[in-house]
């Protein structure tokens, strides 16, 4: 075991126990790439939470944490996770274009399509339909 | 008539066990060639589990896995031992830009530059922010990041 995975040890191991898929562990240019698929929020919280006990400042250069969520079917409810303002639904998959609705923290809105890693397009409760960025969604 | 229905009904009852019992011992059988993988099978699903060299292995057992008549589905839990490289996108590609864009658009405070061809992030931030901040970043897959950032 090289010197990044026993210093990442905790991450691998929480990745294995609370069950991501296609787990990927691998050195490439001096950072330890941790990749995997989560089915929900929570498996994939643990494998970040167990990254903070190691790196409490998230700020690390030497490892890579890619997790994903993935799989999700249509129709899954996903909470709305925003630190404090409204979530912004977009016509197009990206920051730069038009705001067409909003959901605010804490709602419930309905999965139609994991479009990217990054974005999803959700609909809300009203009906609105729109992309939100995948990161302020929990499942 | 009645008798017959109850008879049947408790095999049907006592064959998922049965079933299990009989598919774990192929199962095995072909996990086995692989001594760092182990197997399960849980009301018709295998579960795999253990270290493989490759995708190429792994995926060959799942699909042998799946041929035994009556596995449902095979949970995939391996770890992949040896993988492709990872492949890492430039950080001034202009779509790569937009999704770095994207990943601070919410953090005034935090800015990010190319230096040396590599994604430098400074600025003010709390403890959680920095976290959706990597795993955004993390997620592009840039190389190297220099996470610079003032965590308070």
């Amino acid at each position: 075991m090289s010197t990044l995975q026993q210093k990442y040890a905790g991450v691998i191991s929480a990745a294995q126990s609370s069950g991501i898929t296609g787990l990927q562990v691998q050195e490439q240019d001096g950072i330890l790439y941790i990749s995997g698929n989560a089915s929900s929020t929570a498996e994939k919280d643990a494998v970040w939470n167990a990254l903070g006990a190691i790196d409490s400042t998230y700020s690390a250069s030497d490892v890579n944490l890619n997790i994903q969520i993935s799989g999700l079917t249509s129709g899954t409810a996903l909470t709305v996770a925003t630190e404090q303002s409204n979530l912004n639904l977009r016509n197009l998959p990206s920051t730069d274009a038009d705001v067409i609705g909003k959901a605010a923290k804490g709602d419930t809105v309905t999965l139609i399509e994991q479009s990217s890693d990054d974005w999803w397009k959700v609909r809300t409760s009203d009906g609105k339909e729109g992309y939100a960025y995948a990161r302020y969604l929990r499942v | 008539m009645f008798i017959a229905l109850a008879v049947l009904a408790g095999n049907t009852s006592c064959k998922n066990k049965t079933n299990d019992a009989e598919l774990q011992t192929s199962a095995t059988t072909i996990v086995s060639s692989n001594p760092e993988a182990s197997v399960e099978i849980k009301d018709g699903t295998a579960h795999l589990s253990g270290t493989f060299e490759d995708e190429a292995s792994r995926d060959a057992t799942i699909a042998q896995l799946k041929a035994i008549p009556g596995i449902k589905d095979v949970h995939d839990m391996t770890t992949i031992r040896e993988v492709v490289a990872v492949e890492t996108v430039s950080p001034v590609d202009p779509a790569v830009q937009q999704k770095v864009a994207d990943a601070i658009k919410d953090f005034p405070s935090v800015k990010v530059e190319v230096i040396n061809n590599e994604l430098t992030i400074t600025g003010d931030v709390s403890t959680a922010q920095a976290r959706r901040i990597k795993e955004s970043v993390d997620a592009l897959q840039v190389g190297n990041v220099n996470y610079n950032y003032n965590v308070k």
